[in-house]
């Protein structure tokens, strides 16, 4: 009796070690590695562009544990779409985004998605997140090319005066 | 009371409960100084992790213990019904309202905090009984006095261990090992209670003495981070507890009442703080008064409104914000101003009816009722020292928690709700008879 009492703890134990794995350590070292790829990404995008395509993709390879284990923390979703963007794939910066979205709706990560489809050429699709992120985030808005800069920023600012 | 420390530790034989005090003295001592610098959130996810891995290796050492010891064990915990149908009540509903969440994802984390949160209560209620030593409670004055030494080190530009850019002010560079400025008030106000509570009813002179260092300890820590609301809740508190205790407790809660008053008119930046919220309160401007929270609070209750039985599932008040914001936008153009993204309402009352719907909510007051409770027993005529600790705390502790919830978030930090569930549970078992 005592040895299948012995058995069981270890199953338990085994259990809560596998659990403590799976629910803390893993979202813990995940930050780590976001830190790591954050600074990796802001080097690729002062970089030079031969840099950009190999950097790019260890940055893609480090980070997609980390949004399957961690689907909830779009601080990697974002990072992988920045690393998206440098690689100009405008499409999986997109899905990126909209995949954080059903977990997180910051206005910045909007704004992006705003600016993705706008290089993807879906115009209707991309003022709605614009406004969304602009209206909550103005300083964002400065990123926007002309003409559309000041076209958004006049809606916003007719926004904030109730028109 | 002259037992030593050594002596309080649990006997050798007793293997079982030995590694649980180890289990509840670990998370009392190290999840208030988990930092992280090298994360992305050094202060709250860290401790926030850390909590609920003990929670886990807790969880399974009283299967374990089951195992070996049957529910002998867990004996002692019979005559804390209530409290336990009270838990698991908090851990049922949270686990309904996750299935009706509006979005499970999140809501599974929450769940996941709130039995962690559960588990250690009841832990600490076990360990506290089979124990009966002061030891359990010491042992949370080492990493609070400790983060309030660093916030004054830090305040007065003494010395500070974290990398701040130049431009972040001096506020904000209080951090201790907990967080943010308003994170360490928080976390601060519990222990400070229990310090002041202790001192009182202590009959040892060294132990009361070392009890009022370390709340003027506490104190300096929690007036240099200039938390309105966790100096707010201790005010009450203090008030509480003047009106429980005996006359002869008035003067010394006196000179500390004076103490926080002269820190308040002569340290500059506490002083601004408080003038500003009141002129700003005098002339109707509620936004900039709550330190442009008040979308934070309308979102919260819009969100109630629209789901008050079940709210919108625990954890998803952050995903719900920017849709209300943008709704409350269009009613009331002035809230464009308000830049800011909440991630927690900033009142605890407020996101739990978000999140829980309103039995969630009387959950949520009827522990702090619970807690109260213990103070407003009859004193017996074997009224010791720790049954005094235990009654005279209570009360104070339950409403600085709820009000210190007006406008903090103690119940999503590690480091609060991890000090304030060990007191609560301490005070529990110490109101009891042995």
């Amino acid at each position: 009796m005592k040895i299948v009492k012995v058995l069981a703890a270890l199953v338990i134990l085994t259990v809560a070690a596998l659990a403590i794995r799976r629910h803390c350590y893993v979202p813990v070292r995940c930050t780590i590695i976001a830190a790591e790829v954050e600074r990796r990404t802001s080097r690729l995008s002062k970089g030079a562009s031969y840099d950009i395509a190999a950097g790019t993709r260890e940055n893609l390879i480090r980070l997609q544990p980390c949004i399957d284990a961690v689907p909830w923390n779009v601080v990697y979703r974002d990072l992988a779409a920045a690393n998206y963007q440098l690689r100009e794939d405008h499409a999986s910066m997109r899905a990126q985004y909209e995949a954080a979205l059903r977990y997180d709706r910051r206005p910045e990560l909007h704004f992006r998605l705003g600016l993705a489809l706008l290089a993807l050429g879906e115009t209707e699709a991309a003022d709605k997140h614009l406004y969304t992120g602009g209206v909550v985030w103005p300083d964002s808005l400065t990123r926007l090319q002309q003409p559309q800069q000041d076209e958004m920023l006049q809606r916003v600012y007719k926004a904030r005066q109730g028109y | 009371m002259s037992r030593t420390v050594a002596e309080q530790l649990p006997s050798r034989r007793d293997v079982t409960g030995g590694v649980l005090w180890l289990l509840v003295a670990a998370v009392a001592l190290i999840v208030p100084v988990v930092v992280a610098p090298t994360h992305l959130d050094a202060f709250r996810f860290p401790k926030e992790k850390a909590y609920e891995a003990f929670a886990i290796l807790t969880a399974a050492w009283l299967a374990i213990a089951y195992l070996f010891r049957g529910a002998s064990f867990f004996e002692p915990l019979r005559k804390h019904r209530n409290v336990l149908v009270l838990t698991l009540g908090i851990v049922v509903w949270t686990s309904l309202t996750t299935l009706t969440s509006t979005n499970r994802t999140l809501s599974v984390q929450s769940l996941f905090w709130v039995a962690s949160c559960a588990v250690m209560f009841v832990a600490t209620l076990l360990v506290a009984e089979q124990r009966r030593d002061r030891a359990v409670l010491w042992l949370m004055f080492i990493p609070a006095t400790a983060n309030a030494f660093l916030a004054v080190l830090q305040r007065a530009g003494i010395y500070n261990p974290m990398v701040f850019d130049e431009r972040v002010p001096d506020r904000i560079r209080t951090t201790a090992m907990v967080g943010n400025p308003n994170d360490v008030g928080t976390y601060l106000l519990f222990p400070l209670l229990a310090a002041m509570a202790l001192a009182l009813v202590s009959r040892s002179p060294r132990l009361r003495y070392a009890m009022w260092i370390a709340a003027v300890l506490l104190t300096c820590g929690m007036v240099v981070t200039v938390t309105i609301t966790a100096i707010g809740a201790l005010g009450a508190a203090t008030v509480v507890l003047l009106v429980t205790r005996s006359r002869r407790s008035i003067v010394p809660l006196a000179i500390l009442a004076a103490v926080t008053i002269v820190a308040v008119v002569a340290y500059g930046p506490l002083r601004s703080r408080v003038t500003g919220i009141t002129a700003n309160v005098r002339q109707g401007n509620f936004l900039e008064a709550t330190s442009l929270r008040l979308p934070a609070y309308l979102a919260a209750w819009e969100m109630f409104v629209d789901r008050p039985l079940l709210g919108k599932g625990p954890g998803t008040y952050a995903w719900w914000y920017l849709p209300y914001k943008m709704e409350l936008n269009e009613r009331n153009p002035r809230l464009y101003t308000v830049a800011v993204n909440f991630g927690e309402t900033h009142n605890d009352h407020l996101q739990t009816l978000a999140v829980a719907g309103a039995p969630g909510y009387a959950l949520f007051l009827g522990g702090a009722v619970m807690l109260a409770s213990i103070s407003l027993r009859r004193r017996g005529e074997a009224d010791n020292e720790k049954q005094s600790f235990a009654r005279l705390l209570a009360l104070p502790l339950a409403v600085s928690f709820l009000v210190v919830t007006l406008a903090q978030f103690p119940l999503e930090l590690a480091s609060a709700t991890s000090v304030l569930l060990h007191l609560a549970a301490v005070c529990r078992v110490w109101s009891e008879p042995a």
